[in-house]
């Protein structure tokens, strides 16, 4: 008896995850297309080097972890938002 | 120790607190009281003890070889030994918050250039709240070939950053629309998911740079899809790119494409 109940509890599982389970187009080839182009105009991983460098959350932050690590403080000034390149 | 401060920021009416202002103001009359050269795109070094050490203008700065230099000397000068970054590295362009019933978009914008401007592409986040993704969608029936347009003010809302880099210093947005028009059309229909073809067109005054009243203009056409449920009105995935762009003269392309909470999750951790 435990062992059909194992079995009952099992399957209403599975079936609600399949239940739940994502549902996709298959990509055709417009989507192809598409995320070709979409493919090549991101940032690619040389130009995201910028991204590798441990950047202080503001300069007191920054000349506190310099006094405290005994380092030198490198300051970039700058318009607009260098984060995205919008500068 | 890096760190990058916005000339913004630190303006009067800018988001740095008052103590952070006043330290970039510091830094600025020091170097300049020392003759140290300073700019408002610059690089200044500090030493651990916050004293004035030297710097180099974006000019020079652009130069790999002399910034190696100057901080190879500067290194040496101040006795700096190497050691792992103090703060984890982590990505700089970041999605803004958000609630769960809206949607993100990460758009990448880059201009057939090469030279200043040009040697990163330019990133957007954009976020459309619940009911403005919902104006994506149809408001008829789904059948194959329904066909709608998407609310003007729905497509503004992508379209404004649809331009190549250029000098942007403040995040106010000073593209002005002139035409526009995003269709879609259901072009595939099948297990209450459907795919809508996105064909668009824009033309659009964007200066170069701020504050000046030039006649640059950007003119595109779009080609993307859309892929959503039927039934629940849930947008699983929008993808977006120019297929013919012009920025005044130069050819330039887009992409856009919405961001899964799985990934937003990820770029957040």
């Amino acid at each position: 008896m435990r062992n059909w109940v194992c079995i009952a509890v099992s399957s209403t599982f599975l079936i609600g995850c399949a239940t739940a389970a994502e549902v996709w187009l298959k990509d055709d080839k417009l989507v192809k297309s598409v995320e070709e182009q979409v493919h090549k105009l991101q940032p690619t991983r040389q130009e995201k080097r910028f991204d590798e460098i441990g950047w202080a959350p503001g300069i007191l932050a920054a000349e506190a972890l310099a006094k405290q690590q005994n380092r030198a403080v490198f300051l970039f000034t700058y318009d607009g938002k260098i984060d995205t390149g919008r500068c | 120790m890096p760190v990058t401060s916005s000339n913004e920021t630190v303006e009067a009416n800018g988001s740095a607190s008052p103590e952070e202002k006043a330290e970039r103001r510091r830094i600025y009359n020091d170097f300049y009281g020392k003759g140290l050269g300073v700019g408002d795109v610059h690089v200044y070094i500090l030493a651990p003890d916050r004293s004035s050490v030297g710097g180099l203008g974006i000019g020079n700065a652009l130069e790999a070889e002399k910034m190696i230099q100057m901080l190879e000397a500067t290194a040496q000068k101040l006795h700096i030994v190497g050691g792992a970054p103090a703060i984890k590295p982590r990505p700089r362009s970041v999605p803004p918050q958000s609630d769960a019933a809206s949607m993100v978009f990460h758009l990448t914008a880059r201009g057939n250039r090469t030279g200043s401007w040009r040697e990163f592409p330019s990133e957007n986040w954009i976020v459309l709240s619940g009911p403005e993704s919902k104006q994506l969608l149809p408001t008829s029936p789904v059948a194959l070939r329904t066909s709608w347009e998407v609310p003007a003010e729905i497509a503004k809302k992508f379209y404004q950053w649809f331009y190549p880099q250029t000098e942007d210093t403040s995040i106010v947005n000073r593209s002005r629309i002139e035409q526009e028009s995003m269709r879609m059309t259901v072009v595939t229909l099948e297990n209450g998911m459907a795919r809508a073809r996105i064909e668009g067109a824009l033309r659009m005054k964007h200066t170069f740079y701020p504050g000046r009243d030039t006649d640059e203009f950007v003119s595109a056409t779009v080609l993307g899809f859309m892929d959503f449920d039927v039934a629940q009105q849930r947008i699983q995935r929008l993808r977006m790119v120019t297929e013919k762009a012009i920025y005044g003269q130069e050819p330039f392309g887009v992409a856009l494409r919405s961001v899964s909470r799985e990934t937003l999750r990820a770029l957040m951790e």
